[in-house]
């Protein structure tokens, strides 16, 4: 008997499609719009020896899949806990371990929950020009990364793997390689960054696309201690594939607004908070992002 | 999930080491869903057993008006839409329109998840084969129905023999052989023709919907977050008033065959079992057919009887075992035989148009759905419950709708009937059977209006006859030569109806009423019943 799955294109009504079955395997564990890095290595020159602890706490939503097929809505919170030094004036070295908690729904309130270890990322970040007076008003360099495929594969209650879309992260390597320059005159700031994310194979024949993730953040300082930020993250990446099979449902072109503000309570102490909100989405197939929120702490030794 | 939890963990992963791998924890709910299955199902009408051989043993069967037919392919691209809430309203309705547009209502419902649908479901497989139809997306609810589509489709299956086996773009492929000299003949004459016609059209080009109902309310909650739903497709109703000649090339005769297709479709939840039983009729045991003659009839070894209508109603059909009563909810016939309300039902079964007809229709199966559970009794009343038989047969919904078989808005209506002639090379003596309720009185004594209370003599009999032998393939014979095993059919006394026509004062009937499975009082003395001798059990 041949095996068909009778789906119907939500734009087309009354047109039933036989296609190929593929199991709704929507994961989006590459769907992180912006630069996960920009609290831990802050918006200050680094400066030789400098150890800096930081908190990144995100939440954020979407939903992807035809609402009339398998459409799954992922809510997701992450709590990336950072550790940067800088043993060169012109070298800091990051690693970022990220704690998630996600829940997905399917169309049918099938429900997962999952809670666990993600995967680790070790960012280097050069600094190759400075221009300028002092210690410099336009600084520019690299950064490479590599993220581990250290994420958990969370099992329910019964020791049954949960879906790939639910597990803190893909479980993939991923190196990846990028560019930053960053402006500063007080009371501004002006940074960017842009970094192509190279993804392994990961965690249950899941294969993430390659991504690009680039962003613009402009700080003004109100005062030495309170600044605001405007920013703008944007994506890039290919589809998703499990077991081979792209996921029509991922992959494309992502762009959110960023509006925060950061608050040095000590001199030690930086607080900042900020909400992402969707700006341009030309997404492949059923997706929708919806607002994120970021919070953040660092604290310098 | 809390942050504080969050932070916690994090934390804890920390103080064992950054890299340190931590245990994740996780959980999964199920969803809501209906899974959908489809089987084709016959009651075996006509035992006819099929003349050829191909990938399936074709499906032999007779169709009303007694035209023998082999279904050799019968592919129908069946997918679920949605379940019907109670309330009128699509259980997701209110939520998928505000995502959806501009899709139509039904199809903002086609909720596709989980395994898989297998193929079109392919009647033309062994009775029971089932056909997975995929899953549909539901939330939380009570449910009366549900909706499914004819949907016009690409899929292909197995070569069947020569036949093309593809839907390429409809929504039925169907294959049958038929024997047009087969109309009015008996089932072994029928089995002895030869000369056939073979036919094989699609239909079905656009998209379909229609609903069949729950025989009981569905809910999903919290503890039943899934249900199995079976659709049954009962293929030997397909053909019903169709022009085979015709079928082919004719857009009219095609749109037939599709409705009867839908109307010959009924669902069966998983908690239910599908009821198909086959009914015959014999006169001494000879197959019933109009205008025939029987040898050996009534209480005279020489009096022949010549058969001139046969039909009768039967309702409240129930399941009796260890398992307890599992009353049988009947499936909506295209032929408006098949009656069901919240408390009874009713079919009409025979020669439901009688013998005066150029065409004689017979309806000799009933479909339904009963509480699955161990039963070896199928039971049933002989007759129309009190509140469906004395109603104005000019409004009254099929098949009490039926004036052959009524006899007054105060009588109410023929239960059976059985008409014939005694001595029929001779004397020709009009016998008739009318069965129904007498003692019925409204004051006035009109005929025009309802009794006031019960009928003095209702005359409904209950009949339980060996489920477990129905369920195997056997089918209910009605045949009357028991029945009329002590009345002489070429005499009938002056003054009274010709036969028996339940009149308590009709010496006729003393010997006939008894053997029906009913007390009679005749003429002040009640006749005991002496077990009804109408109905057994037969290949």
């Amino acid at each position: 008997m041949n095996i068909r799955f009778i789906a119907r294109a939500a734009g087309a009504a009354g047109v039933v499609i036989a296609s190929a079955w593929t199991a709704p395997t929507l994961a989006c564990s590459t769907c992180k719009c912006g630069d996960p890095t920009v609290n831990l290595f802050g918006t200050e020159k680094s400066f030789s020896s400098r150890l800096r602890i930081g908190f990144d706490y995100l939440v954020r939503s979407e939903t992807q899949g035809d609402p009339s097929v398998n459409e799954r809505q992922t809510d997701e919170q992450r709590l990336l806990l950072g550790l940067a030094y800088s043993p060169l004036p012109n070298l800091s070295l990051a690693v970022q371990v990220p704690y998630v908690h996600k829940q997905i729904e399917d169309s049918n309130r099938a429900r997962q929950d999952a809670d666990g270890l993600g995967d680790i990322d070790l960012i280097g970040r050069w600094t190759l020009l400075r221009s300028g007076a002092m210690s410099g008003r336009h600084l520019a360099g690299l950064r490479l990364g590599v993220r581990l495929p250290t994420a958990d594969e969370v099992e329910d209650g019964d020791g049954r793997l949960l879906d790939i879309d639910v597990q803190p992260d893909a479980g993939a390597t991923v190196p990846n390689l990028g560019g930053w320059y960053a402006y500063f005159r007080f009371p501004w700031h002006i940074g960017v960054t842009a970094t192509y994310f190279s993804f392994g194979d990961g965690h249950q024949d899941f294969s993430p696309g390659d991504a690009v993730v680039a962003s613009v953040l402009g700080q003004y300082g109100v005062t030495t201690k309170l600044a605001v930020q405007l920013g703008l993250d944007a994506r890039h990446s290919q589809k998703n594939q499990f077991a081979g099979v792209d996921d029509e449902d991922s992959g494309g072109t992502l762009a959110m607004a960023f509006s925060g503000v950061a608050l040095r309570v000590m001199d030690e102490l930086v607080l900042s908070a900020g909400v992402q909100l969707p700006l341009f989405e030309n997404l492949n197939g059923h997706q929708d992002e919806d607002a994120a929120l970021r919070a953040g702490l660092a604290y310098d030794f | 999930m809390k942050t504080h939890q969050l932070l916690n963990g994090a934390l804890a992963c920390t103080a064992i080491g950054l890299l340190a791998a931590c245990g994740g924890t996780g959980s999964r709910e199920a969803g809501y869903e209906a899974r959908v299955e489809a089987i084709a199902a016959g009651a075996k009408t006509g035992h006819m057993t099929a003349s050829t051989e191909l990938v399936h043993e074709p499906k032999a069967f007779r169709r009303a008006d007694g035209l023998r037919i082999e279904l050799e392919l019968g592919l129908i691209n069946l997918a679920p839409v949605e379940l019907v809430a109670c309330n009128g309203a699509s259980a997701k309705l209110d939520t998928l329109l505000t995502q959806l547009s501009p899709l139509g209502t039904a199809y903002a419902h086609s909720d596709h998840i989980g395994t898989p649908p297998a193929g079109p479901v392919d009647t033309a497989a062994a009775d029971g084969e089932r056909f997975d139809l995929g899953a549909i997306v539901a939330e939380p609810g009570t449910y009366c129905g549900l909706t499914v589509e004819l949907a016009p489709e690409a899929a292909t299956v197995a070569k069947h023999g020569d036949l093309d086996a593809d839907l390429n773009g409809y929504a039925l492929n169907v294959a049958a052989c038929y024997y047009p000299a087969t109309v009015g003949l008996s089932d072994a004459d029928a089995a002895a023709v030869t000369e056939h016609q073979c036919i094989q059209t699609r239909a079905g080009t656009t998209y379909r919907h229609f609903t069949l109902p729950f025989a009981q309310p569905l809910t999903l909650n919290e503890q039943q977050r899934s249900v199995e739903l079976t659709v049954v497709s009962r293929y030997e109703e397909w053909f019903d008033g169709i022009d085979m000649s015709l079928i082919e090339g004719d857009a009219i005769q095609q749109a037939r065959l599709m409705d009867n297709i839908v109307a010959a479709a009924h669902v069966v939840e998983a908690t239910q079992q599908n009821i198909a039983v086959a009914f015959g009729l014999a006169v001494g045991g000879e197959q019933a057919l109009c205008n025939s003659v029987y040898q050996g009839i009534g209480n005279g070894a020489q009096q022949d009887y010549e058969l001139t209508d046969f039909r009768f109603y039967i309702s409240d059909l129930h399941l009796h075992g260890t398992s307890g009563t599992a009353p049988i909810t009947l499936a909506a016939k295209a032929n408006g035989m098949s009656y069901q309300d919240e408390m009874h039902n009713v079919a009409l079964l025979g020669l439901v148009q009688g013998c005066s007809t150029t065409e004689v229709i017979s309806n000799l199966s009933i479909a339904g759905t009963a509480a699955a559970g161990e039963y070896d009794e199928l039971c049933f009343n002989v007759g129309i419950p009190f509140e469906l038989n004395h109603i104005d047969v000019a409004t009254a919904a099929a098949p009490m709708n039926v004036t052959a078989m009524a006899w007054s808005w105060l009588s109410g209506h023929k239960f059976l009937r059985i008409d014939g002639v005694g001595d029929a090379d001779g004397a020709r003596n009009n016998y008739f059977l009318h069965l129904g309720s007498t003692g019925c009185t409204n004051g006035s004594g009109a005929n025009g209006a309802p009794p006031d209370a019960a009928c003095y003599y209702p005359n409904v009999a209950e009949v339980c006859l060996d489920y477990t032998a129905l369920k195997a393939g056997q089918r209910i014979v009605a045949d009357p030569a028991e029945v009329f095993s002590e009345s002489d059919l070429t005499y009938n006394t002056d003054g009274t109806a010709a036969g028996c026509m339940s009149g308590n004062s009709d010496p006729e009937c003393a010997a006939i009423i008894p053997k029906l499975g009913l007390d009679f009082n005749y003429a002040g003395t009640t006749l005991p019943s002496e077990g009804q001798q109408l109905f057994y059990v037969a290949e």
